[in-house]
């Protein structure tokens, strides 16, 4: 996998676990991603994005007070966000599917499971850079495109053209409807 | 006619790709590099693990000695068992993720704690501190595969039972 200098992305940890906060930053450190800020909760986290925004925000699922899922779900409120744009990745010793669903649902744009390691941080992150996801406003969903790809033998409920009376169900959103763009087109530019 | 919604799909500019330089080190540097790290952690893990030990002894002593707070003291006994089951592999210990995991499903599952219920937390626990106190690395070889299966044995048939007394 080609490697990169991290250096200069600016990450924001929401952690309230001392211990997996010494784990995180020292796997942080050992891909050469310095520039890490640790709040102990979601409130300090809120502050923080809207004081000095990071770049990435990594958050933990289970935390006392708002949870990680709340923080999410708060931040991909377009009316009361600092940035809902903000790529996340949610860590979690979760790994029941109705979690991971759970969490997609909430709007996260990665979710790396416990036991964390230093690869499966770095290749979150890298992807999370290499090929950001589009964001989606529906109905009753805004956030990453859930999709990666599309599925020409997807058969499930189709939630991006919905009739009017009809519940919205879970599932896979389908590649269709009216498509916004920005102005400023995709840069990707990478040092030699 | 029935009106049709239609999701917008936003395409952002990746500002974030301009932040990161291509470098002359395989990424499988910066993972020996985490791993040795790791590794000059795990003094300090095992300190942790015997706190989460000592804690989850409170914990279940207490939700045998208060019945009626049972729930309180299963949440922080899910909790524990929650950071166990995160940590251990990341420290060399995969056994102690496998136990941890085993002991989160099963508080789960638990709305109040009676004595069978009390024994087969415990008895996950008495596993958790073999291991950490014996240092039991990887998956415990036999013994390990047998240990997870007693567990496994205990909790499915509790579980089992449970489910058809509320069916009856």
């Amino acid at each position: 996998m080609v490697s990169y200098n991290l250096e200069n992305l600016k990450f924001l940890l929401v952690e309230d676990n001392g211990h997996w906060q010494k784990i995180v930053r020292t796997l942080f450190i050992a891909i050469s991603a310095k520039n890490i800020r640790v709040v102990g909760d979601c409130d300090s986290a809120l502050k923080q994005l809207a004081e000095d925004p990071p770049d990435i925000l990594i958050c933990d699922w289970m935390m006392s007070e708002m949870s990680g899922i709340e923080l999410v779900r708060r931040l991909r409120d377009e009316k009361r966000s600092p940035n809902p744009y903000i790529p996340i990745i949610m860590l979690t010793a979760h790994t029941e599917k109705h979690r991971i669903l759970e969490a997609r649902d909430a709007g996260v744009t990665e979710v790396l499971t416990k036991p964390v390691s230093a690869k499966g941080l770095y290749e979150h992150i890298v992807s999370i850079v290499e090929r950001p996801r589009q964001f989606v406003r529906a109905d009753t969903y805004f956030g990453p495109d859930r999709r990666r790809k599309a599925d020409p033998n997807y058969e499930g409920p189709e939630r991006r053209n919905v009739e009017d009376g009809e519940p919205a169900d879970t599932g896979s959103d389908l590649e269709s409807g009216q498509v916004e763009t920005t102005v400023e087109p995709v840069k990707t530019s990478v040092a030699e | 006619m029935a009106k049709s919604r239609n999701a917008q799909f936003i395409k952002l500019p990746n500002m974030l790709a301009a932040k990161i330089t291509v470098i002359d080190e395989d990424a499988d540097t910066k993972y020996a590099r985490a791993e040795r790290l790791l590794e000059q952690m795990e003094d300090e893990f095992i300190g942790w693990a015997e706190q989460y030990l000592r804690d989850l002894k409170y914990s279940v002593e207490a939700a045998g000695a208060e019945p009626d707070d049972a729930k309180r003291h299963l949440e922080a006994i899910h909790r524990l068992a929650h950071d166990i089951k995160g940590q251990g592999t990341t420290f060399g210990y995969p056994l102690a993720t496998e136990i941890g995991e085993s002991l989160c499903q099963f508080v789960e599952q638990l709305e109040a704690a009676g004595e069978t219920e009390i024994a087969v937390i415990m008895s996950h626990v008495d596993a958790l501190s073999a291991i950490i106190r014996n240092r039991i690395g990887a998956d415990g070889g036999e013994i390990g595969r047998e240990v997870i299966s007693g567990l496994k044995v205990a909790v499915d048939k509790l579980l089992s039972r449970a489910k058809s007394q509320s069916l009856s």
